[in-house]
């Protein structure tokens, strides 16, 4: 593998050409006199670079140790593969490789003047500024630029528009989908949509619609029945998704703000004209006195249900007779065998399971142990059952026939002897035992009237007159007291068991059954405050009382409950 | 200071005006806004909000462009910047209240976040124009870095004559150190300021400092005070023949070498001072280097924001 050097001096007519051969694969260049090409220029080291022939015919240069960079076709290179006509610069010399018909030639002549050629090999080497170091701004900007677009746009993009793709990166882990675009957390509720965006989001660039919704809250109650009203005050207008946000935790589910309710309950007059509503601006100094539901009697004497504004001396006609002060005696209340019992209003009052409101008070459970039904002196123990007065009626009827028969009662009962003066058989004759039921049914009578009438039902209960079967024209009136005051309100007791019964409602010194204790609106802002003015109160805003979803009938976006069986009302 | 003073007060502080207006205005619409759902993008501030930012953002970036059109009339490149640099600032306030302190781990985050870099990478910008053409002037004078290469390229062409003369073994050191001398480098090495390939000038200097304080040129050379004058052990082929050449060749040699020295340490001195100015100048644009990139990023991730917000609405 022979290299052919042919020098070239001279230019044009005067130029000579000198051939000399290399039997060698590799020819040495450099300033040193054993060197095959001599460069004589102080820049170049005495063994500045070599050209080898490799395998295949190739050829390349490298520049030996700490020699300087050469310039390959202008460029400094320390070495490089070989291509015909590629010329290498060092010092004053240019050395031009030829390949023609398999032969290599290195071409030496005097390399074209460079002005400052010291200094274009200082610049060569060097690199003044950021700019030259190749790392280049716009390739930089260009790469985060497709990047963020590919994982923040066009992967999600891919995930909503085909299904093929969605399918396959919206559960994969790591990888970008419109996972990504999730403005903020889900509700727990609907966490399991949450990577199911077209569930809710039907159609592209359009507000979640309310058939969203209501593909699974179908049976959700409207505000009211008075659907005209709600149409003309344009809260039919209003989307679910306005008051329910999702995409902000469990927070945003059921939005807390006054705005939403007082929008329209701070002027009713103009939002909802014949509504009847007062108006209504915050909790505190901006909401009417409580209006709790009670029962009243019209003038025939039937109840009916009023919402009443809740006065002081508000009276309910409850028809029991309790007064709460004298069982709340400090000294506590005789039972039944005479001694103290220390009551307090637990006594009488148990929490339902869930410990938002209460039982209702029962007779037994509650009453019997101090109060006794015993009707009879003479048979202490026997009590007459409570709560309805014709199982009570019938008891003592019952009662009177058996002690008739059994001859227990004065005057002893005496009947006619039979022929032979033996006693007759038990088969009685119409007459016989009409005689029998009136001695019976008058000892009942009088015991009815006089003793149970006076001393036991009427201890407790107001008696009205209604004719029952049997003789009596009166009847125990019925317990008329509304199981919950607030129906528009919720009041969870179980939350406010730090404070005393006390604290709102006046038991201790309340006289009669019929009045209504409940706490008025001062009462509840000593601690609640409203939206506004809290000043260390705790912020109460209306949906902490009231719901939204209030109507018995009508549900949300026109539809009317199907059957008005169960209140599915969501509060 | 001048020019840098005149951008951030350009026009009697007429942008950063404009900027704490806009600061301010933006501060009391979020202040008294009570919007049901707690403050956040999707309100009409919170949309108004987004819109003033998101088009700040692309009338910022345009900066880029307004300063490569030389022929453009849309005001000064100076007055673009200043307001740049206002508006800008301005716009941590704008972009922050309009997220609604809401952020998580999504696009929408990531764009402000982004935003959030670029402004930060800009205050860099910013504090690096007003600190380093000061420093710049001050370690180079007036002379322009170009003029500095042509000087230690100079220098260069002047060793090489005088090793040339000192025989084979300083030529071939003194080119290594030619060749090896690199001036300024790579990214880091420009903005660190890290100097490598200053070796073998050091190596060189050492070297000719020893061979003319050794006995043979001790005589000759009291002004090299500096060594310890002593022979050492390694004793070289230049000692060796410098041994057996006459007094007159000697004491000329010792002059090359002198000079040889000196011119050296001139370009020691040169290249340290050109290698410090481009330290300087890098560390003056390195923020740019984010500031560009992360701006382009923020465009894309801007548009996905926007597109993917009324695209799932």
């Amino acid at each position: 593998m022979a290299i052919v050097i042919r020098q070239l001096r001279g230019s044009g007519n005067n130029q000579t050409i000198s051939d000399k051969r290399i039997d060698r694969p590799q020819v040495s260049i450099g300033r040193g006199a054993d060197q095959d090409i001599l460069v004589n220029d102080p820049r170049v080291a005495w063994e500045h670079a070599e050209v080898r022939a490799g395998g295949l015919g190739g050829y390349s240069f490298e520049v030996l140790r700490d020699a300087g960079p050469v310039l390959l076709n202008g460029a400094p290179s320390r070495g490089s593969k070989l291509r015909d006509g590629d010329a290498l610069t060092l010092g004053g010399s240019q050395i031009v490789f030829r390949l023609f018909e398999g032969q290599a030639y290195l071409e030496v002549r005097e390399a074209p003047r460079v002005k400052d050629a010291q200094a274009a090999q200082l610049r060569a080497q060097s690199k003044l500024s950021l700019e030259e170091v190749g790392v280049s701004r716009r390739r930089w900007s260009w790469i985060l630029f497709l990047l963020l677009l590919l994982i923040t746009l066009l992967l999600p993009l891919a995930s909503r528009f085909l299904p093929v793709v969605s399918a396959q990166i919206r559960h994969a882990p790591l990888v970008p989908s419109d996972a990504v675009w999730l403005s903020g957390p889900m509700s727990a509720a609907h966490e399991s949509f949450g990577r199911d965006c077209e569930a809710c989001h039907l159609e592209a660039f359009e507000m979640t619609p309310d058939r969203a919704c209501l593909a699974c809250h179908a049976t959700v109650a409207h505000h009211d029945d008075d659907v005209a009203l709600l149409e003309s005050s344009g809260i039919e207008d209003y989307r679910c998704a306005d008051c329910h946000h999702e995409h902000d935790g469990d927070e945003g589910l059921v939005l807390a703000h006054p705005s939403l309710c007082v929008d329209c309950h701070a002027l009713p007059g103009s939002k909802m004209p014949g509504s009847g509503l007062q108006p209504v601006s915050d909790f505190d100094g901006g909401h009417p006195q409580f209006s709790p539901t009670v029962w009243r009697l019209d003038p025939q004497g039937q109840r009916e249900a009023v919402s009443l504004s809740l006065q002081p001396g508000l009276r309910e006609p409850s028809a029991l007779i309790f007064p709460h002060d004298l069982h709340l005696d400090a000294d506590g209340v005789e039972d039944r065998a005479g001694e103290a019992q220390l009551l307090d209003c637990q006594s009488c009052h148990e929490y339902q399971a869930g410990e938002v409101s209460f039982q209702a008070v029962d007779f037994e459970q509650h009453c019997q142990y101090c109060h006794s039904l015993e009707f009879e002196p003479s048979d202490p123990g026997r009590e007459v059952p409570h709560g309805n007065t014709q199982a009570v009626l019938d008891d003592l009827r019952g009662y009177y026939a058996r002690q008739v028969l059994q001859g227990t009662e004065q005057p002893p009962l005496t009947l006619p002897r039979g022929p032979r003066g033996r006693q007759r058989s038990v088969v009685l004759d119409e007459a016989e035992r009409n005689t029998l039921l009136r001695k019976a049914d008058g000892l009942a009578r009088d015991k009815i009237d006089e003793t149970i009438r006076v001393r036991l039902c009427a201890k407790c209960h107001t008696i009205g007159p209604a004719p029952q079967e049997g003789g009596a024209d009166w009847d125990v009136e019925p317990f008329r007291q509304r199981a919950v005051w607030f129906e528009a309100a919720r009041f969870d007791h179980g939350h406010h068991q730090t404070e005393g019964c006390e604290s709102c409602h006046a038991a201790s010194t309340s006289e009669s059954a019929d009045e209504v204790l409940l706490p008025g609106i001062d009462d509840c802002t000593g601690c609640h405050a409203g939206n506004a003015s809290r000043r260390g109160r705790i912020r109460s805003l209306c949906i902490d009382c009231h719901g939204f979803h209030l109507a018995g009938e009508a549900l949300m976006h026109g539809a009317a409950r199907a059957s008005s069986g169960g209140s599915a009302a969501v509060p | 200071m001048a020019l840098h003073e005149s951008f951030l007060s350009h026009a009697g502080g007429r942008w950063l005006k404009l900027g704490l207006l806009l600061i301010a205005a933006s501060i009391a619409a979020y202040a008294w806004h009570d919007p049901a759902a707690g403050p956040n993008g999707g309100t009409w501030l919170g949309y108004t909000l987004g819109t003033i930012g998101a088009l700040l953002i692309v009338w910022l970036t345009l900066l880029g462009v307004r300063k490569r059109s030389y022929r453009s009339n849309l005001g000064t490149v100076k007055g673009w910047t200043s307001a740049h640099v206002w508006l800008g600032l301005a716009l941590i306030v704008v972009g922050t209240l309009h997220t609604g302190w809401q952020f998580g781990l999504n696009i929408h985050t990531l764009a402000w976040l982004l935003m959030m870099l670029v402004i930060v990478s800009g205050i860099w910008g910013v504090v690096s124009y007003v600190r380093y053409p000061t420093q710049i002037t001050a370690n180079r004078g007036a002379i322009p870095a170009q003029e500095m290469l042509r000087e230690v390229a100079e220098l260069d062409r002047q060793l090489l004559l005088l090793a040339a003369e000192l025989g084979r073994e300083t030529h071939e050191r003194t080119l290594t150190s030619i060749n090896r001398t690199r001036i300024g480098g790579g990214f880091w090495r420009q903005v660190l300021g890290v100097r490598q390939g200053q070796a073998p000038a050091e190596g060189l200097i050492s070297r000719l400092r020893e061979e003319l304080n050794k006995p043979a040129f001790a005589g000759s050379a009291p002004q090299m005070g500096r060594g310890n004058g002593g022979a050492d052990s390694g004793q070289t082929m230049m000692f060796m023949a410098s041994a057996f050449v006459s007094a007159e060749q000697d004491a000329k040699q010792k002059e090359t070498r002198r000079k040889l020295l000196d011119v050296l340490s001139r370009k020691k001195a040169l290249v340290a001072q050109l290698n410090e100015d481009i330290t300087r100048r890098a560390r003056m644009s390195v923020w740019l280097y984010l500031h560009v990139p992360l701006t382009i990023g923020l465009l894309a991730a801007l548009l996905a924001h926007i597109l993917s917000v009324f695209l799932y609405w």
